[in-house]
């Protein structure tokens, strides 16, 4: 099994059924580890669950993170890894509906790798996946992992 | 002048007693010379009445206090010499030998007259600056007793009266001592001009004009009648009764004359300012601003009618009781802290305070004043400005509800953002859903769909995508409203040119006669004119694709009132003007989508974008004969 996980945060059901689609499609079947709001995605990276990183001892190789959320919003979930030693390097990307200035703005601010905007058509989504996973997961090297565990 | 006169002559005749020039001590043979001593006690008036009056110093006073003293001690010991008859005395030191030859019948002294007279001016000296508090200065008393003295002797001279200028058988005056003791009482008069007879004398009043033309010409002709009569009366042409006589009558006359013409002048001055008093009191009930007069006491002691007129009181209410009373309670103390302090005789440049008037309302009025406190008085000027108060009041208030419509609409700003915000995020995901799963499910059950169905499925996506443009361009024009804008000089041809050749590039096998009027520039915010440009240029691109023979024609001219308005122009489809009313609305369409894709949002865009610089957009057309945009920024 690759040991390249995604980790998707995405609270809408429809877009994560349709990332994960899309994905498939790609033919890139990573792991996919699926957070629905910002505090359940914290608590994969930072917290003790059974089924968080930690116990797991990995890192995802690449986030896939939504900004509106419910209860922690994206922005918030990017400040905490970019503030924590152990995900600080991790590659992020912004995937999201908001082209809005300010979002683009306060994401680069925080940190994010890349900033992606979901397309409405499908077929342009399935595009947007497939640049993402090629660059992401094939073409780009990952910061050395830190000696965490 | 007169302190030159004196030093001159004192010093001519020491000369010429030195020299032995007789001419220059006796004036004419035969008359008395001047003693040596006047000379030198002349040369101490002078020097004095010259320090007190050429630019007087404390230093040059105490000098000229112990000179005056000096010309004082030497009049009062030649007295007392006189009275006790010493035989030696201070007037003998000088030149003694020469002296003794001069003896006219007498030796030459300096003659008991000339001493009074030097005490006399001696004591004038040493009270040149004391003014009593009734105004009187005694130098001038004293100076007008030195005055008469010397008149006296000079009229003894001319009338050959020896008695009148020798007393009591002893040497008498010398005539050139009798014209210094004239000329430094006239000086003393003069030397200190502001205050006492002197002032009266000078001043530019019909009083001082009467005294100066009086006084020197009733002296004048007087002493010359005198002479005339005496003269004619020695020489036996009348009898002394008959000079008597006459001397009364061409007095009388002359005297008659006299005043009659002072009495004219004095007449003609007093008819002058009683037409200026009253052209001035013309003004004082004309004035519009209200004039008054008022008292230290706090008492108005004058008013103008404007002060009736405005406060509604008659005038004798307004001066029976203190203003303060009709000051409003909350201005008493600013008033009183004001009045104050032109009390201290500052003038006020600007005060404001309200006055009851009779009716029970409130005047604002605004005040200038000046005190005069040595008069015990303070004029003063006030102007009703209730008017010019309340429209102030309404500016402010006006001002007041303008800042708060203004938050309101920043705060309506506000949450339009936040709604666009939300749209731009929340509308578009359902979107994707939709034009997902309906390709998910085309692509799942595709094959055993008949073509209907599949139909149906392919314009859920296309409905679906569609919104999501629409969306996109709601976005943008909400946007246009919320950037900030900063005005440049912009290259507009070279602007065009650049999106055309994009929109070739994008169709090239597309051809377009393309006319773009060079060196067209715009002072405006480069961002949103691109915006504007672009909109009118691909609209253009769009609508004339079905023409074979495309043209399109960016170019600018001038209104009626030299304003620049640029225009797209094309042969495209056109437009019916009856339409032209709804081309600017956002989501207006005059085609189909089958005709031309497009979301109705462009024009409303360009207008936008055309208002926000103060500018406008129209356009003219017709159905399958090309349309034209003119824009004005």
């Amino acid at each position: 099994m690759n040991q390249k996980i995604i980790l998707l945060v995405e609270d809408n059901p429809d877009d994560e059924e349709l990332t994960l689609m899309a994905l498939k499609k790609n033919n890139i079947l990573n792991e996919v580890v699926v957070a629905r709001d910002g505090v359940e995605a914290l608590e994969f990276l930072f917290g003790d669950g059974p089924d968080s990183f930690t116990q797991r001892r990995l890192m995802p190789a690449i986030i896939l993170l939504d900004l509106k959320m419910p209860k922690i919003d994206g922005l918030e979930v990017l400040k905490r890894i970019r503030s924590e030693e152990r995900t600080r390097l991790l590659p992020v990307v912004v995937l999201t509906s908001s082209k809005e200035d300010r979002d683009l703005l306060e994401s680069y601010s925080l940190g994010c790798n890349s900033y992606v905007r979901k397309p409405v058509d499908f077929a342009q989504f399935v595009e947007a996946t497939r640049q993402l996973g090629l660059y992401w997961l094939l073409l780009n090297e990952a910061p050395p992992s830190p000696p965490l565990w | 002048m007169a302190s030159v006169v004196s030093m001159g002559v004192g010093l001519s005749v020491l000369i010429g007693w030195a020299l032995d020039l007789r001419a220059l001590i006796q004036v004419f043979p035969g008359l008395i010379p001047m003693n040596p001593l006047t000379a030198v006690t002349f040369i101490l008036a002078g020097t004095t009445l010259g320090l007190e009056s050429w630019k007087p110093t404390p230093l040059k006073h105490r000098w000229a206090l112990g000179l005056a003293f000096l010309v004082l001690t030497f009049g009062l010991l030649r007295l007392i010499g006189y009275a006790w008859d010493w035989t030696w005395n201070l007037d003998q030191v000088l030149f003694a030998d020469k002296l003794a030859q001069h003896n006219e019948g007498y030796p030459n002294r300096m003659s008991p007259n000339t001493a009074l007279c030097f005490v006399v001016l001696g004591s004038a000296l040493l009270c040149l600056r004391l003014t009593t508090a009734r105004g009187n200065r005694p130098t001038e008393w004293l100076a007008l007793g030195l005055l008469f003295a010397s008149l006296l002797a000079l009229m003894g001279y001319a009338y050959e009266v020896p008695w009148l200028y020798g007393i009591l058988g002893f040497i008498p005056m010398a005539l050139n001592t009798a014209v210094v003791f004239h000329v430094l009482a006239v000086g003393l008069f003069f030397a200190k001009r502001e205050a006492g007879l002197t002032s009266l004398l000078l001043s530019r009043s019909p009083g001082g004009a009467l005294a100066r033309r009086f006084i020197p010409s009733m002296v004048l002709c007087l002493s010359l009648l005198g002479w005339l009569l005496l003269q004619g009366e020695r020489r036996g042409l009348f009898s002394a009764e008959m000079g008597a006589t006459l001397f009364a009558i061409i007095t009388i006359a002359l005297m008659t004359v006299l005043t009659w013409f002072s009495a004219r002048s004095l007449h003609r001055a007093d008819e002058l300012k009683q037409q200026m008093e009253a052209e001035k009191q013309r003004f004082f009930s004309l004035s519009l601003d209200m004039l008054c007069i008022a008292g230290t006491d706090g008492y108005f002691k004058r008013i103008n009618p404007a002060f009736t007129e405005t406060l509604g009181y008659t005038t004798a209410e307004l001066m029976s009781r203190p203003y303060l009373e009709l000051v409003h309670p909350d201005d008493r103390e600013a008033t009183m802290v004001e009045t104050g302090q032109i009390n201290e005789g500052r003038g006020n440049e600007h005060f404001e305070n309200r006055y009851r008037c009779k009716d029970g309302t409130w005047k604002w009025l605004w005040w200038k004043g000046k005190t005069f406190p040595e008069e015990g008085l303070i004029y003063a000027i006030a102007r009703d400005i209730t008017e010019q108060k309340l429209v102030q009041e309404s500016i402010q208030q006006l001002n007041r509800s303008l800042e708060e419509r203004a938050q309101q609409l920043d705060m309506t700003n506000h949450e339009l953002e936040a709604f666009s915000y939300s749209v731009s995020h929340d509308l578009r995901a359902p979107l994707r859903g939709i034009s997902g799963f309906a390709q998910a499910l085309e692509e799942q059950v595709g094959a055993s769909l008949d073509p209907t169905s599949h139909g149906y499925l392919q314009r859920v996506r296309r409905a679906a995508d569609r919104m999501g443009l629409l969306i996109d361009d709601l976005l943008k024009l909400s946007r246009l409203t919320r950037t900030e804008m900063h005005l440049e000089s912009v290259d507009v041809s070279a602007m065009a040119e650049s999106i055309l050749e994009r929109l070739q590039q994008a169709d090239p096998q597309r051809v377009v006669e393309i006319s773009i009027e060079t060196g067209i520039r715009l002072q405006a915010d480069a961002a949103l004119l691109q915006i504007l440009l672009e909109n009118l240029l691909e609209n253009a691109w769009k609508f004339t694709s079905k023409n074979p023979e495309a043209k399109i024609e960016l170019g600018q001219k001038r209104d009626g009132d030299n304003a620049k308005i640029c225009y797209v122009k094309d042969n495209g489809v056109g437009f019916d003007m009856r339409y032209s009313s709804k081309l600017f609305g956002a989501f207006q369409r005059l085609h189909s989508m089958a005709e031309f894709p497009g979301t109705g949002i462009g024009l409303a865009t360009v207008q936008r974008v055309a208002r926000r610089h103060g500018g406008k957009v129209w356009a003219e057309g017709e159905t399958n004969a090309g349309s034209t945009f003119y824009f004005m920024i």
